[in-house]
Parts: C-alpha cells; sequence; structure tokens
C-alpha cells in the first residue's frame, strides 16, 4: 500500500504544479506528469489495458496538441504568464502540495467514508459479474468484454471521432471569402 | 473468436439513427462531388436525410405499438442486456424522436436559402446531421454509458455549428463558453455514472428502476442527485448553470439557434427526467425541482425585459419556458408529465419558428437590434404574421396549442400540492406577453430615421414560418392527436415502468 | 484489494483542483487543462471501483474508462481548435479581453 500511496501522492503533486504554475509551459509539462503518473498507478491498481489507453491518448496525443498550441500562439516566448497574482511563488506551491498530499493520506486512513459498494446489486447482477471475473488474464478478459459486450459503444464512438475531425476541419479551414 | 459475432450475427440499430449515421457519413463526399460539379447536393442530402428518418421513426411508431407491452428492445449481435449498451424505446422515446425528426426537417429546408451564400456548406450539413442522429440516440437508449456516447456526439456538433460564422468575434466567444461548461457538464455526469455503479453494479435503466429506485436519503444517494442536475442541467439551461445561452443562442446561425432552442433543451431535459424517474422516487426530488423550476422561470422572464438584442430576448425566453417545463417534472403524476411533454412538442415549434422568423428579418437587414428594426414589420407581413402566431403561442393565449400545455402544467401543480408553482407561472406568463408585445408593437409602428430597408424574406425561409404556423393554431383548436401520443408517453414513464423492467429482466 | 477510501479522497481533491482552475484561472489553456483534471478524476473514481470485489478484477468499469478517455480527448482537441481561433481575433488567451463573458 505505500507504493501506491506515493504514486497517489505524485499525482496530486502534479495536478497543484500544473494549476498554480505562472509559466503556461510548466502547466503543460506538470499536465503531462500528472497523466503519466495515473497510468502508473492504473497498472499498480490492475488495469494495464486502462493505463495503456491513458499513456497513449491522454499523456501522448492531447499533451501534444496543447504543447503545439500554447507554442503557436504565445508561449513561443518562455516568460509570457497571463495571471500575475503575488502570492504564488514556488513556497506557495510547496506547500499547497504538501497539504494535499497530507489530507490524501491521512484522510485515506483515518477516515471511514462507508460507501455502499453494490448494496443495491440484485443477485442476477451478482451472479453474471462473478461470471465474467473468471478468466486468467485480465487483459483478455478486458478485450473480450469490450467487444463481446460493449461493441455497439465502440462503433458509435467511432462517429463521434469522425465528427470530431470534421468539427476541427470546419473550425480551421481558411477560404478566401471568409477573410 | 472475438470479431465473429459482428459478421454472423449482424449489427442491429433503430432505423433513424442508422439513416442519419450513414447519412452523415456520405455527406462529405457528396459534398466532394458537388463542389466538381457546382451544385448544392449537400442541403438536398440533408433534407431527404432528415425526411427519411422522419419515416424511420414513424416504423418505429408502429413496431412499438405492435409489440406486446408497447416496449421495444434492440441489441446487437447477441449480447446480455444488464451489461451490454442496447436501445429501449418505448412511446416516449417514439414521441421525443418525431418532435425532433420534424423540428429538423423543417430547419433544414429553411436552411437551404439560410445558408446561400456560405462557405463551408458541407461541413455545416455533416454536422447537423450528425447532431440530429446524437439526438436520436438519446431518446431512444436505454443505459446510461450509450446515451452518454450519443450525448457526446450531439455536444461536439453543436459546439462548432454554435461558433460557425468565424469571421466575427462574438461566435467563437460564445462557442468557447459554451464547450468549456458543457465539458465540465460531461466530467460531473461520468462521475455520477460511476457513483451509481458503485452502488448498483449496473449502468442499464430497466436494472436500476429495480433496484436502486427505494434508496433511503443517504448522503451518496444525495451526491449522485446533485451531480446528474448539474451534468444534465448544463445542456438544458437550468438557472443558475444558464450562463452560456444568452451568448450563444443568438451567435449562432438562426436554423442552428431554431435547432439548440427547439430540441437540445429539450433532449437535455428528456434525459435529466428519464434518469430521475428511473434512480430515484418521485418524493424524492419533488421540493428540489420544484424550487429549480420557480427559479428558471422567474429569472428567464425577468431578465428578458430589458434586451434589447432580438434574439437574445428569445433566448431568455427559453430559460423560462423551461422553467414551465420542470414544474411537470416535480408533481411525479403523469398528468403533470403529460404537460410536461406536450409543452415541449410546442415549445420546439413555437421557438423553433420565432427564430426561424427572427432569423428572416436578420437575413434582410443584418442587424438584431430592435432599436433599428422599428417599422420592419410593414415592409415584410407574412414574416411578422409567423412571428405573430409564435408570441401568441409562447405566451399561452387560447386558440394555440402553447394554452393548452400551459393550462395541464399549472392545474397539475395545484393537484401535486405546489400551488406556487402556479402561481408564479401565471405571474410569469403574463409578464413574458410584456416582451413579447414590446417587439410586436416596435416592428408594426412607423418607421424612425434608423430603420434599415428590407424586403420580404425568401419563399422557402417564408414558407417554413407559414406551415409551422398553420400548424401551431389547428393543434391549438384540435389537439387530440398530439395530447393522445403525448399522454400514452407519460404514462409510459410511470405506469408503464414495470412493462419497462420486465423487457429486459 | 486497497481500501476504497484512498481513491475517493483522491478523486475529490483532484475534483476541487479542477474546479478551482476553472472558476479562479484567466487564461484559456489554464481551463482546459481544468477539465482535463476533471475528466481525469472521473476516470480514476471508475478503474477504483472495478478493484473493490474481493478475489477478481471487474471488466466492465475499465471498458467505461477506455471508451470514456476517446470520447474526453476528443472533446479537448476540438477545444483547442476553439482556442486557436480565439487567439486569431483577440490576439490574447486573456478572459477578461472577451467582452461579453460575463462569469
Amino acid at each position: 500500500m505505500i507504493p501506491m500511496f506515493f504514486v497517489l501522492g505524485l499525482v496530486l503533486v502534479s495536478a497543484a504544479l500544473a494549476v498554480t504554475s505562472k509559466n503556461i509551459i510548466y502547466s503543460v509539462v506538470a499536465l503531462l506528469s500528472t497523466n503519466v503518473t495515473l497510468g502508473m498507478a492504473y497498472y499498480m491498481m490492475g488495469a494495464p489495458m486502462v493505463s495503456l489507453f491513458q499513456l497513449a491518448i491522454f499523456a501522448g496525443a492531447v499533451v501534444v496538441f496543447f504543447v503545439i498550441t500554447v507554442m503557436l500562439t504565445s508561449g513561443g516566448d518562455m516568460e509570457y504568464d497571463i495571471d500575475p497574482s503575488p502570492l504564488m511563488n514556488k513556497k506557495t506551491q510547496l506547500a499547497i502540495s504538501a497539504i494535499a498530499v497530507q489530507i490524501m493520506i491521512s484522510a485515506s486512513l483515518g477516515l471511514n467514508l462507508d460507501f455502499p459498494y453494490r448494496e443495491y446489486a440484485s443477485s442476477a447482477i451478482e451472479s453474471l459479474s462473478i461470471s465474467f471475473g473468471s478468466y486468467d488474464d485480465i487483459t483478455t478478459a478486458v478485450s473480450q468484454f469490450l467487444w463481446q459486450v460493449r461493441g455497439m459503444d465502440l462503433i458509435i464512438q467511432s462517429f463521434v471521432i469522425l465528427t470530431a475531425v470534421v468539427c476541427t476541419i470546419a473550425m480551421l479551414k481558411m477560404r478566401r471569402e471568409d477573410e | 473468436m472475438v470479431g465473429q459475432g459482428i459478421i454472423s450475427q449482424g449489427l442491429q440499430l433503430p432505423l433513424p439513427i442508422l439513416i442519419t449515421l450513414l447519412g452523415g457519413m456520405a455527406t462529405p463526399f457528396i459534398g466532394l462531388i458537388s463542389e466538381k460539379m457546382r451544385l448544392r447536393l449537400t442541403d438536398a442530402w440533408m433534407v431527404l436525410v432528415s425526411a427519411l428518418s422522419l419515416y424511420g421513426v414513424y416504423t418505429l411508431y408502429d413496431q412499438v405499438s405492435k409489440t406486446a407491452n408497447h416496449v421495444l428492445l434492440i441489441y446487437s449481435w447477441g449480447q446480455t442486456p444488464p451489461f451490454s449498451g442496447c436501445f429501449e424505446i418505448d412511446m416516449l422515446g417514439v414521441y421525443m424522436a418525431f418532435s425532433i425528426g420534424l423540428l429538423s426537417l423543417l430547419v433544414s429546408v429553411y436552411s437551404i436559402s439560410y445558408m446561400e451564400h456560405e462557405s463551408r456548406v458541407t461541413e455545416f450539413n455533416t454536422l447537423v446531421i450528425f447532431m440530429v442522429s446524437g439526438m436520436y440516440g438519446i431518446v431512444m437508449s436505454g443505459d446510461l454509458f450509450t446515451l452518454f456516447v450519443f450525448w457526446e456526439l450531439m455536444g461536439l456538433a453543436s459546439y462548432v455549428l454554435v461558433s460557425f460564422l468565424k469571421r466575427n468575434w462574438g461566435p467563437i466567444e460564445a462557442g468557447f463558453k459554451y464547450l468549456v461548461m458543457s465539458a465540465t457538464a460531461g466530467a460531473f455526469l461520468l462521475l455520477s455514472m460511476a457513483l451509481i455503479y458503485g452502488m448498483a453494479g449496473t449502468l442499464n435503466f430497466a436494472a436500476l428502476a429495480s433496484t436502486l429506485r427505494g434508496a433511503p436519503m443517504t448522503p451518496w444517494t444525495i451526491l449522485i442527485f446533485a451531480t446528474l442536475i448539474v451534468g444534465f442541467g448544463v445542456k438544458s439551461a437550468i438557472v443558475p448553470l444558464h450562463t452560456w445561452l444568452p451568448d450563444a443562442h443568438p451567435e449562432a446561425p438562426s436554423p442552428i439557434s431554431a435547432l439548440l432552442s427547439g430540441i437540445v433543451i429539450e433532449t437535455g431535459l428528456y434525459a435529466l427526467t428519464r434518469v430521475l424517474y428511473i434512480a430515484f422516487e418521485p418524493g424524492f426530488f419533488k421540493v428540489p425541482i420544484a424550487a429549480l423550476a420557480l427559479v428558471t422561470m422567474t429569472v428567464g422572464n425577468l431578465l428578458a425585459l430589458r434586451q434589447d438584442d432580438l434574439k437574445r430576448m428569445l433566448a431568455y425566453s427559453s430559460i423560462g419556458q423551461v422553467g414551465y417545463m420542470l414544474i411537470g417534472i416535480s408533481t411525479g403524476m403523469t398528468y403533470g408529465l403529460l404537460g410536461t411533454f406536450l409543452h415541449i412538442f410546442n415549445h420546439s415549434l413555437m421557438k423553433g419558428m420565432a427564430f426561424l422568423s427572427v432569423g428572416s428579418i436578420v437575413h434582410e437587414t443584418g442587424t438584431r437590434d430592435i432599436n433599428k428594426l422599428k417599422g420592419v414589420g410593414r415592409m415584410m407581413p407574412w414574416t411578422t404574421l409567423s412571428i405573430f402566431v409564435a408570441f401568441m403561442g409562447l405566451g399561452g393565449v387560447p386558440g394555440t396549442s402553447g394554452f393548452i400545455s400551459k393550462f395541464i402544467l399549472f392545474n397539475a401543480s395545484m393537484g401535486a400540492g405546489l400551488s406556487i408553482l402556479a402561481l408564479a407561472g401565471v405571474l410569469n406568463s403574463t409578464l413574458s406577453m410584456a416582451y413579447y408585445l414590446r417587439v410586436l408593437i416596435a416592428l408594426l409602428s412607423k418607421r424612425t430615421e434608423e430603420t434599415i430597408e428590407a424586403k420580404e424574406a425568401p419563399i422557402l425561409m417564408v414558407g417554413v414560418a407559414m406551415v409551422m404556423a398553420v400548424l401551431i393554431i389547428v393543434l391549438g383548436f384540435y389537439p387530440s392527436p398530439i395530447v393522445g401520443i403525448a399522454s400514452d408517453a407519460s404514462k409510459s414513464l410511470i405506469e408503464g415502468l414495470t412493462n419497462y423492467i420486465g423487457a429486459v429482466l | 484489494m486497497y481500501p476504497l477510501e484512498m481513491f475517493i479522497v483522491t478523486t475529490a481533491m483532484l475534483f476541487l483542483f479542477g474546479l478551482v482552475a476553472l472558476i479562479m484561472k484567466r487564461d484559456l489553456v489554464r481551463l482546459l487543462i481544468g477539465i482535463e483534471i476533471l475528466f481525469n478524476a472521473a476516470n480514476l473514481l471508475f478503474v477504483a471501483l472495478s478493484t473493490q470485489t474481493p478475489g477478481m478484477i471487474d471488466p466492465f468499469p475499465q471498458s467505461i474508462v477506455m471508451m470514456a478517455l476517446v470520447l474526453d480527448g476528443t472533446v479537448i482537441a476540438v477545444g483547442l481548435a476553439l482556442a486557436l481561433n480565439v487567439f486569431k481575433h483577440y490576439k490574447t488567451f486573456d478572459i477578461k479581453k472577451l467582452r461579453k463573458l460575463k462569469w
């Protein structure tokens, strides 16, 4: 459990740095660190396929989009800063991250949140879940589950990706009559 | 083998969704051909797809009426329903799909002549078809995650459609604000889905209705309720989550304003109703939703009084109308829900027609400021006539269909013991007539020096508005067909719940 | 395997960070960073729920998260395209310069 605390603490520290940094490039790099450590946490929790998707999409594609947008527009000069606030220096950032990690560790050890886990699941759902859960290897189980049970959502999701591509083309297309 | 299921047993989707998805996929290719041939085929293709999907809704209605319990379950390649994505269509789904199909067909005919001189028409048509497809998917889905996927489809298309005329700064700003608020709501929705899954072990509507429904009021169920309201409430424009709407609706092109105000808001409200009635008992959310209804009505109507921008006033009026619909949801009775769904259909016709007619005025004169439009009504008689009918309907004047739905709503709220809502509703209706009449008087008064010259709008735009006006007046005097279908729809939400559950489990 | 409170507390704090970034920051790109942190928090709760049943790992929430990741990525990509257009009109990413935005 100690490594899990460490990794979750790193996630919180990176998120705190991403929100409070003055320089926009540091903020994007902190976002990258958040996503990568979250991917590692997913692997340690026992979800290797989800960790793969998180690292490939969120820590790969989306952060590259962020860097392209920021560098093309104004972040090329690294001293650019829109939110100057007098309180925020390195000491306050460190203090905020330390407080966040402290709250997480003490709350998760001491608090009894009493989440009603599967209290309202009928017995049919429980038995079906147990039958899905017996397998040898989590990756084959998840990929079989994804295509055999949730396959229709995957096909609709491909249409969402097509819509996003048409959206981006519509937003960034330049014709002479638009000027 | 993993992939054999698709090939051997086939993918089954409800017919309107299939038509609009495939039509939307084919539109860029047709756009490519039409650019080579210098014709405008994509507009005709969009009208064709809308008409075919409306026919698909009719076949769905036939199928649902013939099934034993009036519930149709569609799932793909032999997947087990409590865990897989499925479409569960009852009369309520057919009713909402009919409303979506009708307005989308009328708006696609209107936008043939509105977007005549714009660029990127192919992308416009593709995105409108995908947005309509997303809305069909929401009203027909039987599983929370399927609803989320179609919700994102509808949302993505609408973000860019709002900021379509990107050469001005207004649409871009409004589109960005809309995107930020709507994406935050999507994250809240995912959180609520995680909490529901943690408590119930499934995300299927029928399975949730059988187990989670009688849960007592603990902090966790209150958290689920709060995140659901935030998640669905941003798209439904519930106060205080409405702040994107007065910027997004005026800045969007007029056919998109009509679609947004007419059916996108109502689809958000349908999703909220469906999930609330499935996951909670009506006594759980009676008081919070009644409070939200009161606040939404009052804020929407009060803020509309001070507007000088024509479309912005209509946008605030939409917020007020959503407040009326929330009254019906809070009652928890079939009669109240009948008023809500009838008002959804009427509002889509009336507000859609108001936005389309105002769009004709904007198309001809180029301005939305009411001080510059004094006396324009005398130069555009047909448009002013349709605006007159729309405003009479929105205010609830007897003889139009708006009166009947408002009457049922206020009657139901008194029956449920929430008489303050009826009182507030009547006061707000009177208040709304004030700003509607102000616009009409300004349009019909004598022209001043600031007035811009205009002639009557093109025949397609006026024709669509006249068709909708005729529909509103006819339904005002002879409402029984639509009231019949709406009462079937509202019955299926409350009394048909056992049939709904029985179709799956 | 791991107690659920740990993940619920982390989710709540990530949610708090995301909301603080949305409410208090003036830079458009930082708003999008805040939205991404919110999405990460919701996905973390889902994956944490898959590890709770003793003896097995539940594949259902993991499938949901995989699809939700793709959908969230597309939303952020379209948001960045809109932010580029904002920069083209206003030459800055500052929200206070957008004249009608009354937060």
